[in-house]
């Protein structure tokens, strides 16, 4: 069942997959994010930090409020190169490029918002 | 924690793991490494990922060169858990006067007399490698399809894993505090958690290289410098090569999980310890790259972070036992290109501390500063 809980989203990681790598011996936030990426995506650990850290805990038998997080670095949201610059986003089309290439949530009509909930 | 070690290796990075896993292959046995905190917490883990053999130097190239066999061929030598993510899509490096292209011809004999199989591209060439590639202003390129990119984290994790198994103790969130010495020779290192008596130390301390070798009373005409890069969203595969300018200041390639990484070098960063992020560094990046590589300019930038090249004055690594302290190796100093020849270096360091022949002419002694005589390494972002 394990197998089917997915604790990362951005990367696709299953509660087992974190759980086997606690029995490896990974058994930090920053080990876990640097071999499987978990912190890495999109939500920059957002939403499977909390979990993982509550894993940590329970394998480690170490209270979350002792347990070390990745830094926190700009940006907040995910903010296009061209959006810094103040570029208008239209214009898609270059050369070797297919149009949907560009952009990974582009199924939606909605604009993207990066998944993550504020305390 | 061993409280007695043959030899001591400060520094868990992708050079410190690499040295522990051919000293242990020697045969080598009481080895431990210190990690101040987790493998790749320092430069390793930081850097552009990028390898190239795409030098200006003979040793360099051949370092690169024959790194890069090794990198070819990892996952079976080190039986790695994890694929170290090699990815040869080469490096498109793009010259922006007719005196760039004629030291990119250079160089490009030289390799090719190495056995480095680049060669010279024209703008429309360099085009046709990267379809949307800005061409404005280029004046031409060079290219190496088996240079690209390797994943930091898994090649350090599968040398120290390799390590392990051979024997070695890696000690994280291992302070190393101080070197004592008696005589003029070493007699182990103090560390946050006790002393380890040794006589044998390897500084591969990274950004960190001069703290440690003030440790030992060891002077090094050696900085560190922050330099800041960032990574976007991944999206579909769209850029096989990693594009790099050293006129036009600029380094960006697309990894094998589809997120781009990219950076450039300050001209105006101070020298340091800082690996804190600027807004400005934001901002310059996303003129830089956009008028490049303009469909970049939809993708979001998910991170920035900073991590520090530790550079010597002529941006060559030193690779040595230092003559006026017999027992304390260096491995530092790599000015930004560390991680595309560690295992090339970790065999170097390995023969000099077993006493082996080194098998090349390395000339890259800490005294040759003194001596003044310094190869400058002119491909350098």
């Amino acid at each position: 069942m394990d197998r089917d809980i997915i604790v990362c989203r951005c990367e696709d990681v299953s509660l087992a997959e974190i759980r086997e790598l606690l029995r490896e011996g990974y058994t930090s936030l920053d080990e876990i994010k640097r071999i499987k990426r978990c912190g890495m995506g999109p939500c920059q650990g957002k939403t499977c930090a909390p979990i993982i850290l509550k894993e940590i805990s329970s394998f480690t038998g170490r209270p979350v409020a002792e347990l070390a997080v990745p830094s926190v670095r700009p940006p907040v949201g995910g903010i296009k190169l061209g959006e810094i610059l103040g570029q208008p986003d239209s214009g898609s089309a270059y050369p070797g490029v297919p149009p949907s290439a560009l952009n990974r949530y582009s199924s939606s009509t909605k604009p993207y918002r990066p998944p993550f909930c504020l305390p | 924690m061993k409280n007695r070690a043959s030899v001591v290796i400060i520094g868990g990075g992708v050079v410190g793991c690499s040295i522990a896993y051919n000293l242990a292959r020697k045969g080598v046995r009481d080895i431990v490494l210190l990690e101040k905190h987790f493998l790749c917490y320092g430069s390793t883990g930081r850097c552009g990922a990028g390898v190239r053999q795409q030098w200006g130097t003979e040793r360099n190239c051949i370092l690169a060169r024959e790194s890069m066999k090794i990198f070819e061929n990892m996952n079976e030598e080190l039986a790695t858990r994890r694929d170290i993510e090699l990815k040869q899509g080469g490096y498109l490096l793009l010259a922006y006067s007719e005196k760039e292209l004629e030291l990119f011809r250079k160089n490009i004999r030289l390799q090719n007399r190495l056995d480095i199989p680049s060669k010279e591209v024209t703008p429309l060439e360099a085009k046709e490698i990267v379809p949307y590639l800005n061409t404005e202003r280029l004046v031409g390129g060079a290219f190496c399809p088996t240079d690209g990119h390797a994943n930091p984290f898994l090649v350090t994790q599968a040398y120290a894993d390799a390590a392990r198994r051979l024997g070695v103790e890696i000690e994280l969130y291992t302070e190393a505090t101080g070197i004592r010495k008696k005589s003029n020779r070493i007699v182990g290192v103090e560390t946050s958690r006790g002393f380890i008596e040794t006589e044998k130390v390897v500084n591969a301390a990274g950004g960190y290289s001069v703290l440690v070798s003030k440790m030992a009373g060891v002077e090094m005409p050696v900085y560190s410098e922050r330099h800041q890069i960032l990574a976007t969203e991944p999206v579909e595969k769209i850029q096989g090569p990693m594009v790099m300018s050293f006129s036009y200041n600029i380094y960006c390639q697309q990894t094998p999980q589809g997120n781009f990484l990219m950076g450039y070098g300050d001209p105006e960063e101070p020298k340091g310890i800082n690996t804190r992020s600027t807004w400005q560094f934001l901002e310059t990046m996303a003129e830089k790259v956009t008028w490049l590589l303009p469909p970049l300019r939809h993708l979001r930038v998910v991170r920035q972070w900073a991590g520090l090249y530790n550079i010597t004055p002529d941006k060559q690594p030193i690779i040595c036992e230092v003559e006026q302290l017999p027992g304390f190796y260096l491995a530092i100093g790599f000015s930004g290109h560390g991680f595309m020849i560690a295992p090339m270096v970790g065999i170097l360091i390995s023969r000099i501390i077993t006493g082996e022949p080194v098998g090349m002419e390395l000339k890259l002694d800490l005294e040759r500063f003194e001596r003044g005589e310094l190869t400058p390494e002119p491909a350098v972002v």
